[in-house]
């Protein structure tokens, strides 16, 4: 059980390192963006989606500050740091040799 | 555009952290909902389910705002870094949780780990409480540490200690100032009568300063003090135990008068249970009024305690005592040369014998739990690999290994916790077992018990024994890159999991080895110490003891009419061969020193030769079926008219006549008592040496003279023995009753087999082998769980390997015998340095061993054979599991 959160937890904190590999976002964007990548199949919303950027913020792979624009609301926007960068690499070759693994096993893609 | 900031603010409710920062969420969700709400209504949808949709995943409140909250608590703790502890705490209650869970899950893990640690643990526990009692726990005193003891001793004898003589001590109060107080105490069996039945209590007479200088506070009533050593009232102040035993523990004692010796003795006080000075036997003590004077300066065997001054260290005492013992030895050169008297702390006398085999006993539960902590280690191991998966996972979706491992650390602790629970338990149990089994003879072993510093101490021994184990498997575990563990994990290649395992196994099998060895050569010099011939025939021997006191046998005749009259009547109850009196009885009492001359064999001056003196009755030697060596025996004949006769032993003969026969020589004896002393006394004989002071121990030089030709006044002890016709115990009633009719206010005390008299000279050492022995014992248990958990960890790891070996013909049995192989090198490894381990500590056993050396080959062989049957044994199990694998099924699993 706990393991099956902590996956979901893991696997929600390397899309959104992945995300903010690219450039600069906001929370809203990022949610957009899930959404829209994974055509629906994934969903963080509010309740998730900040609880993991702060958690992200406070191990310092990311960092966010208010941005003002002229005529808008202040936005704050997260950017990945070095060390997140570090642990996006890291996790990304877990998954990959994951995936691998579970392919060879499991058999996922055709011969 | 509705105001989403309030909105958002009135779901969430209160957020657990800094204010400034909550505002910054509401914000930031603010924003959130407010750009979702802004596209659906661009897309068409009303504007109030545009809202509720925003809203919506905010609805469940306060589930969204602890999940905010405890994501961002740490910064909030940022901000108050004073605020760290609730996380903390959230995070090891976590912990806890998890650990609990994981500990339910795997029972059989759990048990044996627990089981193990307990034992370890409890073992430790159990021997930390004997040896605060006996060795570190403070004696009742104030200020124990200026308390010391004068030791008496011959300087050409080293090893013979004795106790002070009165004139010293008057001379050394006199003029000693180094010292606060001086106290003096005579050790003095009491008769006790009025009672139900005449009680034997063995106390002392001692002076009034005694008290004051140990400064122990009654329990009721007062101490004895310096008026008190004035003629008047006879005074006592009763120990805790004889309190509660003759007198039901009544408070109302103090201040009545109790027979004793014949005379009233007024109660003035009671000791704390504690206090039992200078031995655990002394149980009262009577002032010492005029009952000691005119006692020689030669009757050294009164204990002299004295206080240091403040400030005056013990080699200063020493030293100014050095200068008045040649001063003494000057003015008193027949009874003073030759002998120093020796400072020691008081706390530190007594116990010199129980020490080495107490520091072997706590080196022994050392090295169990050591053993235990390495099984439990390399279960951990074993465990860690079955876990690699978890850590994997666990370290690739980002769990830090500093959170890992202060997990793994909790659950250890855990376990440590429990196991030291139930170790506390089994201390309890062992202490209890201690108290009542454990031999007599060592001091305050009947205080041992389970207290405050020995649950801190288990406290700390079980931390250890928790934290320890744990560091090898969470090292291990976190140097794999997660990664490759990842792989092997979901592949299910086996690996090696084997070096970190198989080297705690070798370790625990070395140690075990070592602690074995040392059971095997204590239990051999136990062998060899209780095949010792003692000299004398114990086997259906009765022996009982009494003690001839004033006024009833205030003179030597009225103490040898006593003897005469036990003996016959003795003799004449039915079903006794032979009944005999002595002095001291071998292997029970301690044995007195005379000083004695050689007629025309003058000595040096300051040259004194000194023999035991054993007054027995004509009939001992035959009773005891002690050999007659040369000439003849004692007979009825030898009375205190007739001509003064003795017999010597062969230890005696060695020693003064080593070329001679001692046969028709004559010697004097040094009593101070003229008419006893002028007379020469001849030797009529050599009989063989005995066992006196114990089976390890050679026979002292001895003289034993006819009691009806004792002329002195002490050796007011005497010992019947009783040969029987059945079991010796059996007559205890009617010999008891023989007595009784003689006189029935005598006590007659400790009628026990002389069997069981020996036996009691061998306890102590049969106690702390029968300990070594069982933790030895409970050591290659733990290797055998320790072997079996390794080989059965590796052979699952091998199944694959082992299912193609199959498939490639080989046989069963050579699949046991490659499992068994694998344990029996693991264990050699360990046998081998455990051999040198011993080879290495084995010196520090010689005081305890007997007639065995150190390495004792035929010992150490059949214990490293014993050892590796052990290893070979507990790998069976899982290699005839291996063996019975179906290799088809094993391939097709993979």
């Amino acid at each position: 059980m706990s393991s099956d959160r902590e996956l979901r937890k893991g696997s929600a904190e390397t899309i959104i390192l992945a995300l903010l590999e690219e450039r600069d976002r906001h929370g809203y964007e990022l949610a957009k963006l899930i959404d829209r990548r994974s055509d629906g199949a994934l969903t963080l919303h509010v309740a998730s989606l900040y609880p993991t950027l702060y958690r992200l913020e406070r191990r310092g792979l990311i960092h966010g500050r208010w941005v003002e624009r002229a005529g808008a609301r202040r936005r704050r926007f997260y950017r990945l740091t070095a060390d997140g960068r570090k642990t996006l690499d890291a996790q990304r070759r877990s998954w990959k040799a994951f995936f691998t693994a579970l392919n060879r096993v499991a058999k996922f893609r055709h011969a | 555009m509705p105001d989403f900031h309030a909105l958002v603010r009135e779901r969430l409710g209160p957020l657990a952290v800094d204010p400034a920062r909550a505002a910054d969420i509401v914000d930031e969700l603010a924003q959130h909902a407010a750009d979702d709400y802004a596209e659906r209504v661009a897309g068409g949808l009303p504007e109030r389910e545009a809202i509720a949709a925003a809203l919506a995943p905010l609805e469940g409140r306060s589930r969204v705002a602890l999940e905010l909250a405890r994501a961002d608590r740490p910064r909030a703790a940022a901000l108050q870094p004073a605020d760290r502890g609730p996380s903390r705490a959230a995070t090891f209650g976590r912990d806890v949780r998890y650990a609990v869970r994981l500990l339910v899950r795997a029972p059989g893990f759990s048990a044996v780990a627990l089981v193990t640690l307990a034992l370890g643990i409890g073992a430790n526990a159990a021997i930390f409480s004997v040896v605060r009692a006996v060795i570190l726990r403070p004696p009742p005193y104030r200020d124990p540490a200026r308390l010391v003891a004068f030791l008496n001793s011959r300087s050409e004898a080293p090893g013979s200690i004795t106790s002070s003589s009165i004139p010293d001590y008057q001379d050394w109060r006199n003029r000693l100032t180094s010292f606060e107080s001086l106290g003096l105490l005579s050790g003095w069996t009491f008769n006790i009568t009025g009672l139900d039945l005449p009680e034997r209590v063995f106390g002392g007479r001692v002076t009034g300063s005694l008290f004051q200088t140990l400064g122990t506070p009654p329990l009721l009533g007062r101490v004895l003090t310096p008026d008190d050593d004035r003629p008047g009232d006879e005074v006592v102040v009763l120990g805790y135990r004889v309190w509660q035993r003759l007198f039901s523990g009544d408070p109302a004692i103090v201040g009545r008068a109790v027979m004793m010796e014949g005379r009233p003795h007024v109660v003035v006080g009671v000791m704390p249970p504690r206090f039992r000075f200078p031995a655990d036997d002394t149980e009262l003590w009577a002032a010492i009024k005029d009952n000691m004077n005119g006692m020689p300066r030669e009757s050294r065997f009164m204990a002299a305690v004295g206080r240091l001054r403040p400030g005056v260290a013990l080699v200063t005492a020493q030293a100014e005592l050095d200068a008045t013992t040649a001063q003494l030895a000057a003015a008193y050169p027949a009874t003073n040369t030759g002998w120093r008297v020796t400072l020691a702390g008081v706390q530190g006398v007594g116990i010199a014998e129980s020490r080495p085999a107490l520091a072997a006993l706590s080196g022994a539960v050392g090295l169990v739990l050591l053993i235990a902590c390495a099984n439990v280690a390399s279960m951990l191991v074993a465990r860690a690999t079955s876990r690699r998966r978890e850590t994997a996972i666990r370290l690739a979706l980002g769990a830090s290994r500093a959170r890992l491992v202060s997990q793994w650390l909790t659950e250890n602790l855990l376990l440590a916790a429990a196991g030291g629970a139930l170790g506390v338990a089994i201390a309890f149990a062992a202490v209890r077992l201690v108290v009542a089994y454990g031999p007599s003879d060592v001091p305050r072993l009947d205080e041992t018990a389970v207290d405050i510093p020995v649950l801190g101490f288990t406290l700390m021994v079980s931390l250890a024994a928790g934290a320890l184990p744990a560091i090898a498997p969470a090292v291990r575990a976190l140097r794999e890159s997660s990664a490759l563990a990842l792989k092997e994990a979901v592949g299910g290649i086996a690996t090696a999991h084997g070096r970190g395992g198989a080297l705690l196994v070798v370790v625990e099998i070395a140690l075990a080895m070592t602690l074995a060895v040392a059971g095997g050569l204590l239990l051999k010099s136990f062998a060899r110490l209780s095949a010792v011939d003692p000299g004398f025939d114990r086997s259906r021997v009765l022996s009982l003891k009494v003690f001839l006191s004033p006024p009833r046998y205030r003179s030597v005749s009225e103490g040898k009419q006593f003897i005469r009259a036990a003996l016959d009547r003795l003799g004449r109850v039915p079903g006794v061969e032979a009944a005999a009196a002595i002095s001291s009885l071998p292997l029970g009492d301690p044995s007195s020193g005379q000083a004695f001359t050689i007629a025309g064999r003058p000595v040096a001056p300051g040259q004194r030769r000194i023999a035991d003196y054993r007054a027995v009755s004509a009939t001992y030697f035959d009773t005891m079926r002690i050999a007659l060596v040369r000439g003849r025996t004692l007979t009825d004949d030898d009375r205190e008219t007739t001509a003064r006769v003795v017999l010597v032993n062969e230890a005696m003969a060695r020693t003064f006549w080593p070329d001679e026969n001692p046969v028709g020589q004559a010697i004097h004896w040094s009593t101070g008592y003229p008419q006893f002393d002028t007379a020469p006394h001849t030797v009529v004989g050599v009989v063989s040496d005995i066992k006196t002071l114990g089976l390890d121990k050679p026979d002292r030089p001895a003289v034993y003279a006819p009691f009806t030709q004792r002329a002195f006044p002490w050796l007011r002890w005497t010992s019947f023995v009783v040969r029987t016709h059945g079991e010796p115990e059996a007559y205890a009633r009617v010999v008891r009753q023989a007595l009784v009719t003689i006189d029935p206010q005598q006590p007659i005390y400790q009628v026990v087999p002389l069997d069981t008299v020996v036996a009691k000279s061998v306890a102590a050492r049969r106690f702390s082998t029968g300990l070594i022995d069982l933790f030895a014992a409970l050591a290659l248990a733990l290797c055998a769980v320790g072997v079996y958990g390794t080989i059965g960890c590796w052979v699952a790891e091998r199944t694959r390997d082992i299912g193609v070996r199959m498939a490639l013909g080989a046989s069963r049995r050579r699949i046991r015998a490659m499992v068994v192989g694998r344990a029996l090198a693991l264990t050699m490894a360990g046998v081998g340095i455990g051999l040198a381990l011993s080879a290495a500590t084995s010196r520090m056993l010689v005081t305890l061993l007997f007639d065995v050396k150190p390495f004792d080959a035929a010992t150490v062989s059949v214990v490293a054979l014993i050892v590796t049957a052990t290893g070979a044994a507990a790998a069976y199990v899982p290699a005839r599991r291996a063996s019975a694998l179906d290799p088809l099924t094993v391939m097709r699993g993979e």
